[in-house]
Parts: C-alpha cells; sequence; structure tokens
C-alpha cells in the first residue's frame, strides 16, 4: 500500500518535471525541472532495488549534467531575460517520441525474460562491482559510452540556450538556427 | 509498516540533532573564534554567556520575512528547502553504533557524498532567485567549487575504502575497530579530505560563495529571518555531517582503540559525536587563523594542486598495498 503510494508520487514528479522541462518559459527553469526529473527517476530506480543505478543517476545526472546545463546556460546569457524562449510544438519529434515510447513499452512488457528478472543489487559490494565493471566480458565497454552523456548534455545545453530571437542583423532565426547550434 | 514508522523516527531525531547542532555550533563560533581573536565572546548571559543563544534563535524567529518582490518567487521559496533536504539525508548514513544507523547500504560511502552533491544546485537555486548581482556571482562560484572539489573528495574517500575493502560505512569502522585509525596509513588522504570538506560546506578561507567581504553575504545576501535561518542550519548540518564523516573514514567512527566494538554500547554515539566535534574545533581554528583566498587561487588550487596530487597519491597507495599483499606483509581483503 505504502509502496504503492511512494511509486505514484515518485511517477507523478517525474511526469511533472518532464512535462515542465519541456514547456516551461525560461531555460534556468526548464534546467531546474530536469533536475527534479533525474532525482525522481533516481528514486524510481532505488525503490527497484538497483542502488548503484540509483546513486550514479544522482551523481551523474542530478549533480554533473544538471551542473554543467546551468553552467552553460550562465555563461551564455547576459541578462535574466535572454533566458526567457518561444515554446513553440514541435509535431514531429513528438511523433518520434510516442512511436519510440510505444515499441519501449511493447518490448519490455512482451519480454518474458526482462520480466522474471531479479536484481542483484542488494548483495553488490565494492569489490564485485569493480569486478564487473573492469572484466573484459562486463561492463568496460557500455560505461564508456555511457559516459558520452556529458558531451551530450554539453552539445544539449548549447542548442537549447541559443539565440533564437531576431539578430542585429535583421536575420530570422531560421538563418541562424544551424550555424549557433 | 514498522519500517516506515523506523524511517519517520528517524527523520524525527535527525531533525531534532540538526536543531541542537546549530545552536551548539553558534555558540561554538562565538566562543572558539572569539577567543582565536583574542576575545572572550559572550560573558553576561547565563553561565559562560551560554544563554546568548537563547536571544540569538528568538531573534532569527522573530525578524520580519522581507520578501523582495524583483525575485524569482518559486525558487526563491524553494531554495532553503532544495540545500537544507540533501544536507539532513546524507545525515542518515552515518553509522552511530553496531546497530545505530539508519540507512546502512553496501555503497554508502558513494550514495552520502551523491546527495551532498546536491547542495550546490540548492545555492545556485537560491543566487538566481534573488535577482541579485552579488548573490548570483556567489551562486557561480559555489558551482564552479562544487565542480573543482568533488573529484579530490571522492578519489581522498577512496583511501579508506582501498584499505578497508568496502565502501560501507559500518565495515570500514570496523576495519579501523580491528587494526588502526586511518588517518595514520593514509594522513595525504585525510589532510586533503580535510580540506576539501572545508570548501564542500562554505567555510571561511574556502567560503567563496558568500565572501562577506566581497559579495554582502553572497547568495544569502536577499534571504532574511527564518528563510535565512535555514540557510544556516543547512550549513551546519553540512558542517556535521562532513565531521562526522571524517570522524567516520579516518578517526575510527564510534570505536575507540583498545576497546571491544562490541562492548560500547551506549558510548558509540558519545564518541562518535565527541570526535565529530573534535573535527569541527579543527575547522574553526583553520576558520580563524588563515585569511580568506582570492575566487583565483581557489580555483587553481582545486584544479593545479588538489586533483594531480590525490590521483598520484591514490596511484601510489595502490601500488603499495599491492606489494605489501604480495609480500605478505598485508592481509588484504578477503
Amino acid at each position: 500500500m505504502l509502496n504503492a503510494i511512494a511509486f505514484g508520487v515518485l511517477g507523478f514528479a517525474l511526469l511533472l518535471g518532464a512535462v515542465n522541462a519541456v514547456t516551461a518559459g525560461n531555460v534556468v527553469h526548464a534546467a531546474f525541472w530536469l533536475l527534479e526529473c533525474a532525482c525522481a527517476s533516481a528514486g524510481f530506480i532505488w525503490f527497484l532495488g538497483a542502488e548503484y543505478i540509483a546513486i550514479i543517476q544522482l551523481l551523474v545526472y542530478a549533480g554533473a549534467v544538471g551542473i554543467l546545463v546551468i553552467f552553460t546556460v550562465m555563461v551564455t546569457h547576459r541578462s535574466y531575460e535572454d533566458a526567457e524562449r518561444q515554446v513553440r510544438v514541435a509535431w514531429l519529434p513528438l511523433v518520434f517520441a510516442a512511436a519510440l515510447f510505444g515499441l519501449l513499452a511493447y518490448g519490455i512488457l512482451t519480454n518474458q525474460t526482462l520480466a522474471s528478472m531479479t536484481s542483484a543489487a542488494d548483495s553488490l559490494t565494492i569489490a564485485e562491482f569493480g569486478r564487473q565493471m573492469f572484466s573484459p566480458d562486463g561492463w568496460t565497454l557500455a560505461f564508456e559510452i555511457a559516459s558520452l552523456v556529458l558531451t551530450v548534455g554539453l552539445i544539449a545545453a548549447v542548442w537549447w540556450t541559443r539565440d533564437t530571437d531576431t539578430d542585429a542583423d535583421g536575420s530570422t532565426p531560421a538563418d541562424t538556427q544551424g550555424g549557433d547550434a | 509498516m514498522a519500517m516506515w514508522l523506523k524511517a519517520l523516527l528517524f527523520a524525527l531525531v535527525g531533525i531534532v540533532v540538526m536543531l541542537v547542532n546549530g545552536a551548539f555550533i553558534i555558540y561554538m563560533l562565538r566562543k572558539v573564534l572569539g577567543h582565536a581573536h583574542l576575545r572572550l565572546g559572550p560573558t553576561e548571559l547565563g553561565p559562560a554567556g551560554l544563554a546568548q543563544l537563547i536571544p540569538d534563535i528568538l531573534k532569527l524567529l522573530t525578524k520580519e520575512d522581507r520578501h523582495p518582490n524583483q525575485t524569482d518567487k518559486w525558487l526563491y521559496c524553494l531554495a532553503p528547502i532544495i540545500v537544507f533536504v540533501p544536507s539532513l539525508t546524507a545525515f542518515a548514513f552515518i553509522p552511530y553504533g553496531e546497530k545505530l544507523v539508519a540507512a546502512n547500504p553496501n555503497l554508502g560511502l558513494l550514495m552520502m557524498i551523491a546527495f551532498l552533491s546536491v547542495v550546490p544546485i540548492g545555492i545556485f537555486a537560491a543566487g538566481w532567485a534573488s535577482r541579485n548581482k552579488y548573490a548570483l556571482i556567489g551562486a557561480m562560484r559555489s558551482v564552479g567549487g562544487a565542480i573543482s572539489y568533488e573529484i579530490p573528495l571522492l578519489l581522498a574517500a577512496l583511501a579508506p575504502v582501498m584499505l578497508s575493502g568496502s565502501a560501507n560505512l559500518s565495515d570500514i569502522v570496523h576495519a579501523q575497530a580491528g587494526g588502526i585509525w586511518y588517518i595514520l596509513p593514509c594522513l595525504p588522504s585525510a589532510v586533503i579530505f580535510f580540506l576539501c570538506a572545508q570548501m564542500e560546506t562554505n567555510q571561511t578561507p574556502f567560503d567563496m560563495a558568500e565572501a562577506e567581504g566581497e559579495l554582502v553575504a553572497g547568495f544569502s545576501t536577499e534571504y532574511s529571518a527564518m528563510r535565512f535561518g535555514f540557510m544556516y542550519l543547512s550549513e551546519f548540518a553540512g558542517n556535521f555531517t562532513m565531521a562526522a564523516l571524517i570522524a567516520t573514514l579516518f578517526l575510527g567512527g564510534w570505536t575507540l582503540p583498545g576497546v571491544d566494538p562490541a562492548t560500547m554500547g551506549v558510548f558509540g554515539p558519545v564518541v562518535l559525536v565527541l570526535k565529530t566535534y573534535l573535527v569541527i574545533f579543527c575547522f574553526m581554528m583553520v576558520r580563524g587563523n588563515f585569511s580568506r583566498y582570492r575566487v583565483d587561487q581557489y580555483a587553481a588550487l582545486g584544479w593545479k594542486k588538489l586533483i594531480p596530487i590525490t590521483l598520484g597519491w591514490t596511484l601510489l597507495l595502490a601500488v603499495i598495498l599491492k606489494v605489501l599483499q604480495m609480500v605478505g606483509l598485508w592481509g588484504g581483503w578477503s
């Protein structure tokens, strides 16, 4: 019962954060909503018993990526008014996102091995973790690929905060869109 | 249900301890810093000026809660909470005795530092929402500091993990109870951890985020009354948590050398709290005796000195341990 309540609260927080991160008119607010999202999903992962992934979620997403995004916003905006942006609905990405969600949901719900998997995280000690992380048939490659997330975060932050208003020379947002990103 | 009640009880105890700790640190600041500056501190109210705390706290509680109208309303109100909650949560991972630990996960050390890494985000929120240039500069310095000092902090914390073979704080305490305190074999790590802890908790030689000589009060400039009180309460809570972490990692935690941990009983928490305040006393002596860094010196110290030194020392320690293990002088981990 209480687990269900916690699940509901975390789910609500996650959805609220996601929706607001996309629709907030102020980029700094959007960055904070994104952080809220990261913390809520860390809570979710913790609830599922994968304690290590939850810590990484908190350290990497809430700590590093969050601070990186905020830092980029800070150094690219000179005044508070700069942080305001226009929110436009882009239908094509929406369709893509919905399709991806449908695909993932279908994959997860129909996969019997995934559904019956249990977490071994409770017994994970630091030595065991090191062995899994750095053995050749372990997670080394996946971890290295995942560490690209900081670069992706930086690029996303630059794109996100780019100047979409009309420039001094009178060019429209469409002219500058490619160059700035 | 019992689990939830237990969690609630621990949270309540945590809040009470944080409030008492806040009051105690205010008194310590007045007295310790006073004597460090050849002053007496408060002497009039109560024995040794102890009752001075009551008007101090009453003043905080009864001041007008001013709310500047240019601020970012939501973020401005939320920031003290974002700062306070992780400080309080991190407190749950400290072991006070054999059974006296609220949360004892296998990777407790990492988890605790993960929670503490959220604090600078709250400080940033406070500075940005205040719409004040001094507050904003303070906030940016705090975020910059967080990037440069969390790396050496984590690397320095690796030394006890390597020696004990576990990232569980209770295991680290037990490993020290059976051998020696880790401050002896890994003194450089202890010193670097001590420095980074001061930077992480905004202590004076490194308090770039509030540097009152330059930035009025930095990120807390626009806060008054109890909101300001909350900011300070969480700073003191951070002090306590960091000091307790130092006591746990390097000074044997709740155990004493030569005493069987099983017989410690109720003295465990007492020993840990005494060690914690000893570390806080050291923080204050540094605070009273060194002048504030310049912001460029502060960044240079982190990136050019502490990170290379900790990397080198951690590598050296690992090699030494491996050699000792091969020669048979060190038992290593099971």
